[in-house]
């Protein structure tokens, strides 16, 4: 691959998106009936409460609404079923509702639905684990009226907006619908609020029609169909063949290949994702915090994300993304690359020669068996022997000692990231799992004490202090961060989002002539 | 022994046969991880996971879950993927009607191109014919599938603009895999049929119908071909089955929306439940099919004998 | 090889001779070999010698990685003589991985076709001499073996136990034991129905004398047949297992996986994937011509 095609990509990205937002701001967008979407996997339900995941998200901006939502790019709240807001106390925030919202079967929505999603969620049930663990902190919700609603927390908590602006737990889902059906039915035949109903829902293909009760603008496509394509090639020839109109995801070495189509582009944008390493620090062969710090030392990431991912991911500043903003920790430098200092403190260290098990599902994250490899062969360098080992999930033998893992991006804070993975209530610190044992005191109470302040010059000195606790007790490293390549046909003007949302909305979709 | 018990004895044997895998595959499934970390994702606490296997009953002894399950089969409750949360005869059901159809095009093609390269060669014995025919059908075997199968889609999708490369609806989504699929099974035919109709060439009532004047290709067709083709039909009680391993791998290449792709999901995400029926399912399949076969073989052809 | 599984399902094969013919000897006729045959064997004999000297042979570890030399393409499409064959997406070299690569899927092929020979031949010969019950019960568990696809009984125990080789290679060795359980059962049996076993047995010979003396020596031909089908059977297979991520792990290589990996690459980096999938082919073909050929040898009723 050429030098100089590294940089393409985000160029093209930049541009595109420039393109994309100038056509979608024109008055008269070209309109289209089908759109067909390939993607590498099916959603196995479409409850947007019990299946949050990235693939669930290609579906549920097109499908259900939240009372906010963040912008994709500056990751501002903006209303949404909620029109506007306040807080009455620390405690107590509240919601006035859009009026006139109607569900797909023709239902009012109203307060009543606010409080019923939150409570469905809330419920102890293991299947909405994902979302509860962005709402736990909600005490319980008061309806004032049909359009009014109150949501209070249990103790003051700084982020409650951004909370129910995320996308993996505060989608609202009809009351009615869902009494009479039942979860089971809720699941393979969904209705929300949004621009698209759920029309059939098949193995490996997946139609969304426009629901014409929508509240807002009209979309510019009649019906979306998604294909699930899980081999690469084929859902290449798919898109250069016009098959489809949208791949995603594009891998690293096809982008070459595809540029070379003159009917498709590829577009390339940094992902709400940093790819992660973590150490399991039950394993007496990783027990020693200098064996630690030395393996992040002897890690080329600007060699792999030159390579491997073609330029296309991107170094971070640890465990942070910059729509932080007044949270973000500018001063963090990018991680080093020192196989110097590593091999110092790897031979000072109680390391004698063991071992280590690298566990990894293949294909879980983009790259992550090739990544592994040339991981290995770098720790090898400094004197650190590890073996790759394939599994069917992270968590099965005692014995590994570092497997990769991943940060997406709920919400903008420290709090939905490095404290929800890491903390005590996450799954690195979790009994069952004996992954990270010896965290300091002064962590998890640094961390709940961020947690639990609201003010924000306060919060910005508990994160500077607990992200450093983090780097020197070294449970685990900061990679890259990812970037998700698509694959768009010419005529059709559309971006997906770093959070790998695909919205068909108005604003997002539009076509050329 | 008579046909009539044989059959029963038969019978007995498959049934008996299917309990056994039931068995095998119910503990197969036991002894490997805890699904609950795929079903609750990565936040889950250790509680929400005690309380996930108690949900599932996983927590309880392995032989009272086996006679738990067995009471739910009886009631003809096969139990709910913990993947997808539903009924898994509504999941595999709605995955079977596609990877039925693929299998029975690439049986009826591979039966189809096989018997014919068959006869060709015998008819050609030893002729540059039969050697060539011979030598693809090794290519054809060779051949693993999937590359097969992908190469097929750079040609005919890609560059030549043919066929649509992957999916499933129409004839035109169905001609590749099952070229891909059946492939390997005509050059099988194509080899048996050869050395079955060889056999029978050979045999003295076909010496005598070409000396009494009749045509070669009459011969051929109305005295070898019916006999020669025996054996054949046996092969499609084991077909069935090692067609269901291909199509995992066929299934996967052209994104078609079968019973395959689900399995091998199934055993990546420790899906129990739908394993476990996709097992005896698969078995019965396999089983019906190769005791039809035996019957049929049975009643027609009264040379076999019924002792094993 | 398609071959193997000609067999009727009362466990007598059409690979190998009828016993009865076997026993009478035939006056033996000059081995003629044609050409495709030798070029076949050539072929065998180069893929061993390559295998076993493997270590000698590679130009580089074929772990060896170089991240800013990879897709390096071969000699004659823009590469250079570094890389004969070109190299990989972690600019390992090909040539190197292929060599070690054909080291361990023979390796795998040969120990799977061992194993399950042994345990085939072991519980035939029992099935066979013994009778009765363990008879029953041994063509109980091939009744088993057939009634599940091969493919998804390898999926399920290497979904449960991962994949190490110490798994794969048991797993599909197991693949073939019924072939050979159920060829020399069918052997066993028709031996016994010669006269002149039923007077070594008058003469007081016992039934493992019996077994080690006079059946083995007639099952040995069709087994020989059968090893050649059930080596490039296991060849398939590891590499189908190897295109679902179920096979071969790294840093281990094998050919299947190769192919597997490099499909991916195919528009663009073609040579990763063709050559290992050109070697695995063409093994596959020179056994099966090979294996048919010694079929014909062997097997009387085919000598025309």
């Amino acid at each position: 691959m050429s030098r100089e095609f590294v940089k393409f990509p985000r160029r093209l990205a930049r541009t595109c998106l420039l393109i994309g937002m100038l056509a979608a701001g024109a008055a008269f967008a070209q309109t289209r009936d089908v759109l067909r979407v390939g993607i590498g996997d099916m959603p196995t339900m479409l409850d947007p409460q019990a299946y949050a995941s990235i693939t669930g998200l290609r579906f549920y901006t097109n499908v259900f609404d939240a009372l906010m939502k963040l912008d994709p790019f500056t990751s501002e709240i903006e209303p949404a079923l909620a029109t506007d807001w306040q807080r009455l106390s620390d405690t107590t925030l509240e919601l006035h509702l859009r009026p006139g919202v109607l569900f797909q079967n023709g239902d009012p929505f109203t307060a009543a639905d606010v409080k019923f999603s939150i409570e469905r969620v809330l419920s102890g049930n293991p299947i909405y684990a994902n979302a509860r663990a962005m709402l736990s902190v909600i005490d319980h919700v008061e309806v004032i009226d049909d359009l009014t609603v109150r949501v209070i927390t249990a103790a003051p908590d700084p982020v409650l907006e951004l909370r129910l602006a995320n996308l993996w737990g505060d989608w609202i889902v009809p009351q009615a619908y869902i009494e009479e059906h039942g979860d089971e039915y809720f699941q393979r035949n969904p209705i929300g609020t949004g621009p698209f109903m759920v029309t059939l829902y098949e193995p490996d293909r997946i139609e969304l029609t426009v629901f014409d009760g929508y509240w807002g603008e009209k979309p510019n496509v009649g019906k979306i169909v998604y294909r699930g394509i899980p081999e690469p090639t084929a859902r290449l020839t798919a898109l250069v063949n016009e098959e489809i109109d949208i791949m995603s995801p594009v891998v690293s070495d096809q982008i070459d290949t595809l540029s070379s189509y003159s009917n498709v582009s590829v577009q390339c944008h940094p992902q709400n994702l940093i790819h992660l390493l973590t150490y399991n620090t039950a394993n007496p062969l990783m027990a020693d915090p200098r064996l630690r710090e030395g393996i992040n030392l002897a890690i080329d990431r600007d060699l792999i994300i030159e390579t491997l991912w073609a330029g296309r991911a991107s170094a971070t500043r640890g465990f942070q993304f910059e729509d932080f903003g007044d949270m973000y920790l500018d001063d963090v430098p990018y991680t080093e690359y020192d196989p110097e200092r590593a091999r110092e403190l790897i031979e000072a260290s109680d390391y004698a020669g063991g071992t280590l098990y690298y566990d990894l599902v293949p294909g879980y994250y983009e790259n992550d068996l090739q990544a592994a490899e040339a991981i290995v062969e770098m720790l090898a360098e400094v004197g650190v022997k590890v073996q790759i080992r394939t599994t069917t999930s992270f968590w099965l033998n005692a014995d590994r000692a570092i497997h990769p893992w991943s940060y997406a991006e709920r919400f903008p804070d420290p709090v939905a990231g490095l404290w929800l993975l890491f903390g005590p209530d996450g799954t690195r610190q979790a009994k069952g799992r004996n992954d990270w044992i010896d965290p300091s005191e002064q962590f998890n109470a640094t961390g709940h004490a961020l947690a639990g302040t609201v003010d924000q010059a306060t919060r910005k000195a508990l994160w500077t202090d607990l992200h450093a606790m983090w780097l020197t007790e070294a449970p685990g490293t900061t990679l890259w961060r990812s970037a998700i390549c698509t694959g768009v046909n010419n005529q059709v003007n559309w971006n997906i989002y770093p959070t790998q949302t695909m919205d068909f909305g108005a604003r997002n979709l539009s076509f050329k002539d | 022994m008579n046909a009539g018990s044989y059959l029963w004895t038969r019978l007995f044997r498959s049934l008996l046969t299917l309990f056994a895998i039931l068995l095998v595959a119910f503990l197969a499934t036991r002894l490997s991880g805890d699904p609950t970390q795929w079903l609750l994702g990565d936040t889950a606490t250790p509680a929400q996971q005690d309380a996930m296997r108690s949900e599932l009953g996983i927590d309880k002894p392995i032989p009272e879950q086996f006679l738990r399950y067995l009471r739910q089969i009886v009631r003809g409750d096969f139990g709910t993927s913990y993947f997808e949360h539903r009924d898994v005869l509504v999941v595999l059901g709605e995955r079977l009607p596609p990877t039925l159809q693929l299998m029975a095009l690439a049986i009826a093609f591979g039966f189809a191109l096989g018997i014919t390269i068959g006869i060709v060669a015998a008819v050609n014995h030893d002729r540059w014919i039969d050697r060539a025919l011979m030598m693809i059908t090794f290519w054809m075997y060779a051949v693993p599938n999937f590359v097969l199968a992908i190469a097929m889609i750079l040609v005919f999708s890609l560059w030549l603009h043919w066929l649509p490369s992957s999916s499933y609806g129409t004839w035109a989504h169905a001609v590749m895999p099952t070229l891909a699929l059946g492939s390997s099974y005509a050059a099988l035919v194509a080899r048996i049929t050869r050395s079955s109709m060889l056999d029978t060439l050979g045999q003295d009532y076909v010496r005598t119908a070409t000396a009494k004047g009749l045509a070669r290709r009459v011969v051929i067709l109305k005295h070898c071909l019916r006999n020669a083709l025996l054996p054949v039909v046996t092969l499609v009680g084991l077909v069935a089955g090692s067609l269901v391993g291909g199509s995992v791998v066929i299934e996967t290449v052209f994104a078609w929306p079968g019973a395959g792709r689900l399995i091998v999901n199934a055993v990546l995400v420790q899906d129990y439940p739908v394993l476990q029926v996709a097992v005896l399912l698969v078995a019965t399949v396999v089983i019906i099919t190769n005791f039809l076969v035996d019957s049929a073989y049975a009643l027609i052809d009264p040379r076999v004998q019924y002792a094993r | 090889m398609p071959g193997s599984a000609v067999r009727d399902r009362r466990g007598s094969a059409t690979v190998g001779a009828a016993p009865a013919e076997r026993l009478e000897r035939r006056p033996r006729r000059r081995l003629k070999i044609p050409p495709v045959i030798w070029l076949s064997i050539g072929l065998l004999a180069v893929a061993l010698i390559v295998a076993l000297l493997a270590p000698l042979l590679e130009p580089y570890r074929p772990t060896a990685q170089s991240l800013r030399a990879r897709l390096v393409p071969p000699v004659g499409f823009g590469g250079t003589l570094a890389h004969v064959l070109g190299t990989d997406h972690l600019g390992r070299d090909i040539l190197a991985r292929l060599i070690e690569s054909l080291r361990m899927t023979l390796f795998i092929a040969a120990l799977g076709t061992l194993i399950g020979a042994l345990v085939g031949i072991a519980l035939g010969l029992l099935a066979g001499t013994a009778g009765g019950f363990v008879d029953s019960f041994i063509m109980f568990l091939v009744d088993i073996q057939l009634a599940i696809p091969f493919t998804l009984a390898a999926l399920t125990v290497i979904g449960i136990f991962g994949t190490s080789i110490a798994i794969l290679i048991p797993v599909i060795g197991l693949a073939g034991w019924s072939q050979y359980a159920r060829l020399t059962r069918g052997q066993v049996l028709s031996v016994r129905q010669m006269l002149y076993v039923e007077a070594v047995q008058a003469l007081g010979g016992s039934q493992r004398r019996l077994a080690l003396r006079h059946i083995l020596p007639n099952v040995t031909s069709p087994i020989i047949v059968l090893v050649t089908y059930t080596f490039s059977q296991i060849m398939l297979l590891e590499s189908s297992l190897s295109f679902l991520g179920l096979g071969v792990q790294p840093p281990q290589m094998s050919l299947g996986m190769m192919v597997g990996d490099g499909r991916n690459y195919l528009i663009g980096s073609w040579w990763i994937a063709v050559a290992p999938a050109a070697v695995l082919v063409a093994i596959t073909v020179a056994l099966a011509l090979f294996g048919d050929w010694l079929r014909d040898r062997l097997d009387p009723r085919l000598e025309r």
